[in-house]
C-alpha cells in the first residue's frame, strides 16, 4: 500500500507541474510543487493556503483476485482565502482553478507503481488506478473557502508491497 | 476621559517585560525546527528520510501548567511566556518574515529536555510593539510514560 500512495503523490505531483507550474510552496526551506502528503510532514497545525493536502483514509482489501486488490481513498484538501491586492475578492475564482487544476491531475487514472525504498526507485510489475474525483459542496470558513476532492485508487498487491 | 496625547515608543515595557521572566527563574527553552529538506529528493518528501532538527535556545522563558480541568485520555497543556527580544532575534536569526511563521515551521518546543507540541502562540503588546509571547503546549507522551525506574 505504501508504494501506492507514493506512486500516487509523485503522479499527482508530476502533473501539477505541468498543469501549474506556478503552484509552488516553500516547505522545510524548500521550493516545491504546491502540493503535499499530510501524513509525511510535520503534524503541526499549519496550514498552508492555495495548496493540495493529501490525506489517506479508507482502505479495504478484495481477495477475490488473483492478487489481493487494495483499495484506498484518497482526500484533496484545499483552500484559498484570495490574494491580498485584491481583498480576497477573488477567493472564488482562485478556488475555481485549483478545481480544474484537480480535474485534470486526475485525468491520467493510471500510472506505474514503483518502490522508493529504494535507490533508484524500482519499477513494479503492476500499476495503480484511480476513479475519477468526487467534489465536496465548498465550505465557508470566515474569509476562507474549502473543498475536499475524493478519488478512490486501486492497485494490485504484489509479493513486494506485503 | 480618553488619552489622546501621541506616546513614543521605547522599548521600557519590553525590558520590563523580561525582568520579569528572569525574576521567575530565567528559565530556557529550545524552539524545535526541522532541517532544511534536501532539494530534489523524492524520499524527503514521502516521508522515507531520517529528518534532523535543531533546537534554537530562547531565553528568559516561564512555564507553567494550564489549569484546566483533567479529562481521561486527554495530554496535559502548558504554557510558555517567551521574551519577545528572544523571539526577535530568532526570527532575525532563521530569516523568516515573522514570529508567526517562526512557529508554523516549528516541531515544537523542548522544556527540559521533553519535547512539547505547539498548540497556539498570542502575544502582549505595547503601543503596536510585543512585548512577551505565550505559547500554548501540549505534552506528547503522557508524564507518566516518561518515568523511569530506577
Amino acid at each position: 500500500m505504501e508504494n501506492t500512495r507514493n506512486s500516487f503523490y509523485l503522479a499527482m505531483r508530476s502533473g501539477l507541474a505541468a498543469v501549474n507550474p506556478l503552484r509552488t510552496m516553500v516547505l522545510r526551506g524548500v521550493q516545491r510543487p504546491g502540493i503535499l502528503v499530510e501524513e509525511n510532514e510535520s503534524a503541526v497545525a499549519i496550514e498552508i493556503p492555495d495548496v493540495f493536502v493529501l490525506r489517506w483514509t479508507e482502505l479495504s482489501i478484495d481477495e477475490q483476485h488473483p492478487l489481493p486488490l487494495a483499495q484506498q481513498v484518497c482526500e484533496f484538501h484545499y483552500w484559498t482565502e484570495g490574494t491580498f491586492t485584491n481583498g480576497g475578492l477573488d477567493r472564488g475564482r482562485l478556488l475555481a482553478a485549483m478545481d480544474a487544476e484537480l480535474v485534470q491531475l486526475l485525468l491520467a487514472h493510471d500510472a506505474l507503481k514503483q518502490n522508493f525504498a529504494v535507490t533508484p526507485p524500482a519499477p513494479m510489475a503492476t500499476s495503480l488506478f484511480w476513479t475519477t474525483g468526487v467534489f465536496g459542496p465548498i465550505v465557508v470558513d470566515k474569509n476562507r473557502l474549502r473543498r475536499v476532492g475524493r478519488v478512490t485508487v486501486f492497485d494490485y498487491e504484489e509479493a513486494a508491497d506485503l | 476621559m480618553s488619552d489622546l496625547s501621541v506616546r513614543l515608543y521605547n522599548e521600557g515595557q519590553q525590558r520590563a517585560a523580561d525582568s520579569l521572566l528572569r525574576s521567575l527563574g530565567g528559565f530556557s527553552v529550545g524552539l524545535r525546527m526541522p532541517v532544511p529538506a534536501v532539494t530534489g529528493v523524492d524520499a524527503e518528501q514521502l516521508g522515507l528520510s531520517v529528518p534532523l532538527f535543531q533546537d534554537l535556545p530562547l531565553s528568559p522563558a516561564a512555564f507553567r501548567k494550564v489549569r484546566t480541568p483533567i479529562e481521561e485520555g486527554e495530554a496535559g497543556k502548558h504554557e510558555l511566556v517567551l521574551s519577545a527580544a528572544a523571539v526577535a532575534a530568532a526570527v532575525s536569526g532563521q530569516q523568516v518574515a515573522s514570529a508567526e511563521v517562526l512557529f508554523a515551521m516549528a516541531t515544537g518546543m523542548v522544556v527540559n529536555g521533553v519535547l512539547f507540541l505547539i498548540e497556539a502562540t498570542s502575544f502582549t503588546e505595547w503601543l503596536g510593539k510585543v512585548c512577551a509571547y505565550r505559547v500554548l503546549l501540549r505534552e506528547t507522551v503522557p508524564d507518566a510514560a516518561q518515568e523511569t525506574v530506577s
